[in-house]
């Protein structure tokens, strides 16, 4: 049986590691206690709104998390060709989200797929509890619903979907459950929740759905934290690796 | 910070020269009419042991005729000034609930949370946010009135009008603690033993019919005309001549810990205790720009020396370790290194 996956979601604003609320950067926090080694997987997100900063300094950001940790990990935000994925692959990404890009232009998830193989090829999807989505960031909404475009981004050769709640996002309360069901039920892909994540109940909630539970809180990456984390989920019968 | 360079803070000072307070004392009394005298106290006033929450409870009492209950989570390491000003408040005629929990599992809490997040009074925080609802419920005395909002009075992300009046009891541990106490239950630490720091089930407030309000929203904030009621009614000691970091000796003196809370405060955001109530006097009107500059200039970021030895055993740290936990907090946009010493990058001007 495929193991669950407990995975930080790393948000950076130019370069600069931020917990987000709502969609906005809320919180700085320093990387130097973020445990590298027995979370699961990262992803991690360029937050960076457009003009408020340099891709640079999230590449920097990036280089110094790959060379730290042996972990897989997804990289997104403003990944809109195959150059971008080009220069975030020399750096050490496994894994590339992709957003607007796909909603403005569906056939590009094909040809990473064609390119990178299906294995690194994830799309992140913002939704509100309705279903809708939204692209930019939170910013737009695209008038398509997760379920419809979960299906396509299937057939088109994603391999992953990590599915964000804005509403919760930076939210303690929980996963959106039926949110997350929606999305499951409609693909075969593995699926990845971020939004919401408070205590590991709430962990142990949405894993009993998907396959990958994303925390965005900073104070859930320290190794303590995950040491508890790993130690609540395995006694709550899911099956995690626990280092 | 708006676009003007002028942070949320100052522009309420400036509007509450504005506010008709008569007309939210008739709100506040409105309020009371309402919600108070359902149990057996009136009223609910989360109690620190400081200046401001007695305050707050000596005029409920003599202003508006009430009998609150103080309910007090415990500081980590009471100071004798502290001390001394608890008991005042009850010799001042108050019914204070006292919760003096664990100290074994406080004190590694204190440390971890200094290590991990530069802020050893973490669990301090989730604790005097559960307590007074925690006993609210218990007790089923459904007001509880808090003293300020804090994003309101000295900045921050102010969610709407409505909470700066009412304090929205769900949303406690994102604003205040940033964690749910129930994820720190590992390394010998059960979840039976965070039960004080663990906030009581929304559905149990909701049956009691908790509603929280601020005193500050119906009544004009300074927390310097605090001290002097405090000091004039209820005969409360300050530090002489004053804390660590800081100009007055009037605020947060009841914890040994709390000056090393500031200096780590100073150290990942270069901003420090005098910066910190010299804003709030200038606020006010009690302090002139150039004078706040000077005094920040002179004790800002100063070293907690005063309480150190007693901070350090409790952590069970040693002075260098101290010094590497720090280092590894500082902002390094904020500070740059010169021959061996960190000095801050910028400079209030």
């Amino acid at each position: 049986m495929l193991k669950k996956r407990l995975i930080a979601a790393l948000t950076f604003n130019d370069g600069v590691l931020f917990r987000t609320k709502l969609f906005q950067p809320d919180y700085r926090y320093t990387m130097n206690f973020v445990d590298l080694w027995s979370i699961d997987e990262i992803v991690a997100l360029d937050v960076t709104r457009p003009g408020q900063g340099e891709r640079k300094n999230f590449e920097r950001a990036i280089e110094t998390l790959t060379e730290n940790c042996f972990v897989p990990i997804t990289v997104g935000g403003g990944i809109r060709s195959l150059d971008d994925v080009r220069r975030l692959f020399d750096i050490g990404a496994d894994k590339f989200a992709i957003n607007t890009a796909a909603l403005e232009r569906p056939e590009i998830i094909d040809e990473f797929a064609m390119k990178l193989g299906s294995q690194a090829v994830v799309v992140s999807m913002d939704a509100y509890p309705s279903g809708h989505i939204f692209s930019d960031c939170g910013a737009h909404g695209t008038g398509r619903y997760v379920d419809e475009w979960a299906r396509e981004v299937e057939k088109r050769g994603a391999g992953e979907i990590l599915l964000t709640s804005m509403e919760r996002d930076g939210a303690l309360q929980g996963y959106d459950l039926a949110l997350v069901k929606r999305v499951v039920e409609a693909v075969n892909i593995p699926v990845i929740a971020l939004g919401g994540c408070g205590n590991w109940k709430h962990a142990s909630d949405v894993l009993a759905i998907c396959d990958g539970a994303a925390t965005q809180n900073i104070y859930h990456f320290t190794e303590a934290s995950i040491r508890g984390a790993k130690s609540y989920l395995k006694q709550a019968g899911v099956p995690i690796r626990v280092s | 910070m708006g676009d003007d360079g002028i942070c949320p803070a100052c522009k309420w000072a400036e509007a509450k020269r504005n506010i008709d307070w008569a007309e939210r004392g008739a709100q506040f009394k409105q309020l009371l009419a309402q919600h108070a005298g359902r149990g057996p106290y009136d009223c609910i006033v989360p109690f620190s042991g400081g200046k401001d929450s007695a305050v707050i409870a000596w005029r409920l009492k003599h202003e508006y005729g009430l009998r609150p209950m103080l309910v007090c989570y415990g500081q980590l390491l009471w100071t004798d000034v502290g001390r001394h000003n608890l008991h005042r408040v009850a010799d001042a005629g108050f019914d204070i609930l006292y919760w003096r929990t664990d100290q074994a599992v406080s004190r590694k809490l204190a440390r971890r949370f200094l290590i991990e997040r530069g802020h050893p009074k973490a669990h301090y925080d989730a604790a005097i946010n559960a307590a007074p609802v925690r006993t609210a419920v218990q007790f089923g005395i459904p007001l509880v009135i808090y003293a300020e909002h804090g994003e309101t009075e000295y900045g921050g992300r102010v969610l709407s009008q409505e909470s700066q009046r009412t304090r929205d009891l769900t949303e406690i541990l994102e604003n205040h603690v940033g964690d749910d106490a129930r994820n720190w239950a590992v390394d010998g630490i059960s979840e039976r033993e965070l039960y004080p720091y663990i906030y009581p089930d929304l559905d149990d407030i909701h049956r009691v019919g908790v509603k929280a309000f601020y005193f500050s929203y119906f009544h004009k904030w300074d927390v310097y005309e605090n001290a002097e009621i405090a000091k004039d009614k209820l005969g409360f000691r300050r530090v002489e001549p004053r804390s660590d970091g800081s100009f007055e000796g009037f605020d947060s003196i009841d914890d040994m810990i709390d000056g090393l809370d500031f200096w780590m405060m100073h150290q990942k955001f270069l901003f420090g205790r005098a910066t910190r109530m010299a804003s709030r006097m200038i606020q006010n009107g009690h302090m002139t720009r150039d004078l706040a500059l000077d005094l920040v200039k002179k004790y800002d970021g100063e070293f907690p020396e005063m309480y150190l030895p007693q901070v350090l055993d409790y952590l069970g740290l040693q002075r260098h370790e101290l010094e590497e936990i720090a280092a590894k907090h500082r902002n390094p946009e904020l500070w740059h290194r010169l021959n061996g010493r960190w000095l801050p990058a910028y400079e209030v001007r």
